[in-house]
């Protein structure tokens, strides 16, 4: 029988590890890296490349290098959240048939689960290197604030890399889930996962061979890009200042900040300066070269991304309250994702929390092993920790007036069912559509559209009069059904709500054989 | 409920033996038991724990019983009609979890439980830790209620006190509309106020406060809504009058006592040829409100020409005629009549 692997898929790097006899294992790929960059390029020569090699070259080829597509997984188009990334990035980005992203590498357009695949077949590829065995199924981590179509986004992006994902678990989950593995205690932990572009934070019970998850929060906009960012900026303006030049339309120019940002950020967690020398980064009006050297101290660093930092209060103390405890009763937080070994964010928690964060768990390992922990104790026939896990998002219809009427409240422990009577609004009504939401915003619209279906044949009455039985159904795989039905005639009407990613099942079978022929994809760790 | 959630029917598919069920026979018939007893079992019994248990023992219970139901313990097993049961039984213990570790929740869920309940009856839970050590014995008067289960797996009890949940959370929800009602009303805006208040009533329609304010907001949304439709009528009454006709119609819905607009949705209505039926109701209406205004009792007189009912025409001509017996255009149309 086929090994399970756990993966996680990384904003910044991506890990993949397994349960070796009974004991998690972190795979190195071939050049003996633990974690591999989640980065795909092509080259000039039309070469295609994954992570190391891929980063190496990123410098002298930045157009042609997609690096953080996490951060565009799921979304449209035209969202906010793309208009402000996409100004940043050196690499260009095209609008799909849905309205989805997309990205342009060397003259082909490839879709952001295309991009996810790749970089997935790739950690596919250094487990089977290492188990010397093929690799058919997964269990993956993301974003425990992921919505719906990001993570229907995620499942495809898998099986485009020739995956089946056994179950999609949440980061911080994950987490917390290698570090309850083996250990026997009743008590309360909290993760805070700062990753390389999202925030989560979830709070979780153990005891008895039990993980439940008793509240989740994040926000899927903020993590240690927007630090290098912040960074970026600061080098930007004071060479503007200095030079009178703005190197923000450079591409080559920016790639270079964007690596020595990510540099001296790291060294300023070990140090208390860093100096960021890139020589030749630009040219004036006579043509002579120009070079940068600016000396960061760490100080600046957290004057810089210090409000980065305070963003994450509110969203712990919102995880608090769903979870209903108080800093006080958390015995335990772990840090997780590259981003907290930032001295600063260390503090932050320390205070936040009342107490010193764990110091045992790896944190750029720790939710690969997780993954990997609940692959075992899903496919094999054992007494693994097991997970009751929360639904992350609140889920409900669409009311009169465009309001959003909740029928299952964010972090409900899963599977679940909730039923709320709802009745008619003009006289005479004799059906109701029922459009199934997902979000948190009291006005509807401001919610994700997760699906929707008509129920008719009501016989015609004042409004108001007729009773309809709305029923969600959410099972532990997290897949959510809806009914409605009329309780005078019993008429009823359901549909499964499948967030369908943007491509096609067809499309993503493509695909996948595709990359499975394989030649044309060269990577070597 | 579908039927594969049905003990009965799980137990009839596996006696034929055509579905591989990769459980223990006895599990197999602590599940089918419990399906069937589900019903008639409150939350304490659920989670195996007394009354009097504390937050710990709660928890520690549930986890017990996550361990031995949670549907990702058989994730890789073939488990047929069981599947189903098995995932029906565990959100019953997360439910009766969720309400059970909140204080405020458990309270009022004890005041409804009744003192004979359940508690008496023997746990159709196996005991634990020997998973499915012993099978569970069917349950008395199993008849009645797998009957109830088909209706839906819940006993009245339970269904009850989650009724009573909707209807606070109905109240609640009323009563915020409502408010919001409340500042559109303040600010003038009467059309919004009165739209709050009917979603407010449509959440809690027994409060009478919702009844009395939107008697007083509902006329006054109803006349701004009407000086609008009203307006956008005259606009169109040039161009498309047909949709004049319709945005007057709805204006006369809304303000049905104003004569002079009934009156005018007639004419309208007569003029380019619409549903003479309407014109001649819109027609009694103006009549009915002002009886001694002798231009409506004419134009009513005159639908009813076009309509071929003389008599009626002829009726409202005299007694247009009576009010003004001067009038030559009203003496010539009863000559031609």
């Amino acid at each position: 029988m086929s090994r399970v692997i756990g993966i996680d898929l990384g904003t910044t790097n991506s890990c993949v590890a397994i349960l070796e006899e009974g004991q998690p294992v972190v795979i190195p790929n071939t050049g003996g890296y633990k974690t591999t960059p989640s980065i795909f390029a092509v080259t000039e020569e039309g070469k295609r490349l994954v992570g190391h090699l891929a980063k190496r070259q990123a410098v002298t080829n930045a157009k042609n290098t997609v690096y953080a597509a996490k951060r565009l997984i799921g979304r449209s188009f035209d969202s906010p959240e793309v208009a402000s990334f996409k100004s940043l990035l050196p690499y260009e980005l095209a609008e799909g048939p849905n309205n989805d992203v997309r990205v342009r590498v060397a003259g082909r357009v490839y879709t952001i689960p295309e991009i996810s695949g790749i970089v997935l077949r790739e950690m596919k590829r250094v487990a089977e290197e290492y188990l010397g065995d093929t690799v058919q199924q997964a269990v993956i981590t993301v974003p425990a604030y992921f919505n719906d179509a990001q993570r229907q986004t995620t499942r495809d992006a898998g099986r485009i890399a020739g995956l089946e994902l056994l179950r999609i678990i949440n980061e911080p989950t994950a987490a917390a889930l290698a570090y309850g593995f083996g250990r026997d205690k009743t008590e309360v932990v909290a993760v805070y996962d700062l990753g390389g572009g999202t925030f989560d934070v979830s709070i979780l019970q153990m005891g008895k061979g039990v993980i439940e998850v008793l509240a989740t929060n994040g926000d899927t906009q903020l993590g240690g890009e927007d630090f290098d960012r912040r960074i970026v900026q600061f080098l930007l303006s004071s060479f503007k200042e200095k030079e009178g030049l703005d190197l923000a339309g450079d591409t080559m120019a920016l790639q270079r900040l964007k690596d020595a940002s990510e540099k001296a950020k790291c060294d300023l967690s070990q140090v208390a300066s860093s100096e960021i020398n890139l020589p030749f980064i630009a040219a004036d009006a006579e043509e002579n070269a120009l070079h940068m050297s600016v000396v960061l101290s760490r100080e600046q660093l957290e004057e810089l991304t210090s409000e980065l930092v305070e963003r994450t209060r509110g969203i712990v103390q919102r995880a608090f309250d769903d979870a209903n405890v108080s800093a006080a009763q958390i015995d335990q937080v772990l840090l997780v994702g590259g981003q907290t070994r930032m001295p600063l964010v260390q503090r932050f928690v320390a205070q936040l929390f009342g107490k010193t964060p764990h110091k045992g768990v790896n944190p750029d390992e720790v939710v690969a092993v997780g993954a990997a922990i609940q692959a075992a104790m899903l496919s094999e026939e054992k007494e693994g920790p097991l997970l009751v896990d929360v639904t992350p998002l609140s889920l409900g219809i669409a009311t009169f007036g465009g309001h959003f009427a909740r029928l299952i409240d964010r972090n409900t422990t899963v599977p679940t069912s909730r039923q709320e009577i709802f009745t008619t609004t003009r006289d005479n009504q004799t059906a109701v559509k029922i459009r199934v939401l997902q979000g948190e915003s009291e006005r509807a619209d401001d919610n994700d559209l997760l699906g929707e279906f008509v129920l008719a044949g009501i016989p015609q009455g004042p409004k108001g009069g007729p009773e309809i039985e709305v029923t969600f159904d959410i099972d532990a795989n997290g897949i959510v059904s809806v009914s409605a039905r009329d309780l005078a005639t019993g008429r009823a009407q359901s549909i499964q709500v499948n967030p369908r990613g943007t491509l096609s099942p067809e499309e993503i079978e493509r695909l996948a054989r595709q990359y499975d022929q394989g030649n044309e994809v060269a990577v070597k760790g | 409920m579908s039927s594969s959630h049905d003990p009965e029917a799980a137990s009839a598919e596996t006696s034929r033996a055509t579905v591989r069920v990769d459980l223990p026979e006895t599990f197999q018939a602590e599940i089918r038991g419990l399906a069937r007893a589900l019903p008639g079992l409150d939350y304490f019994a659920i989670l195996g724990v007394s009354r009097a248990a504390t937050a710990d023992e709660i928890r520690d219970a549930f986890f017990e019983r996550s361990k031995t139901f949670h549907p990702d313990r058989y994730f890789k097993k073939e488990l047929g009609p069981y599947a189903g049961l098995l995932t029906e039984i565990y959100k019953r213990i997360v439910a009766a979890h969720d309400v059970l570790r909140d204080t405020k929740l458990r309270a009022s869920y004890t005041r409804t439980l009744s003192d004979t309940t359940s508690s008496a009856k023997p746990s159709p839970f196996a005991t634990r830790p020997k998973p499915a050590a012993k099978p569970a014995a069917a349950t008395p008067g199993a008849r009645g209620s797998s009957l109830r289960n088909r209706l839906g797996l819940q006993s009245p009890g339970l269904v009850l006190d989650s009724l009573q949940k909707q209807l606070e959370q109905s109240r609640a929800r009323a009563c915020k509309h409502f408010e919001a009602a409340l500042g559109y009303k303040a600010s003038g805006d009467w059309a919004r106020a009165a739209q709050l208040v009917e979603l407010a009533l449509a959440f809690d329609p027994r409060e009478k406060q919702y009844h009395e304010e939107l008697a007083e907001i509902l006329p006054r949304a109803n006349t701004d809504r009407a000086a609008d439709v009203r307006r956008k009528a005259e606009l169109l009454l040039h161009g498309d009058r047909a949709g004049a006709a319709e945005l007057l119609e709805e204006a006369a819905q809304l303000m049905p006592t104003d004569a002079e607009l009934a009156h005018k949705l007639s004419n309208l209505l007569l003029a380019i040829g619409g549903d003479l039926a309407k014109a001649a109701l819109y027609g009694e209406r103006a009549v009915a409100l002002d009886e001694d205004d002798l231009r409506f009792r004419k134009a009513l007189a005159a639908v009813y020409r076009q309509s071929g009912e003389p008599q009626k025409a002829r009726k409202h001509l005299q007694r247009a005629w009576e009010l003004d017996p001067l009038d030559k255009e009203i003496r010539l149309a009863l000559q031609t009549l």
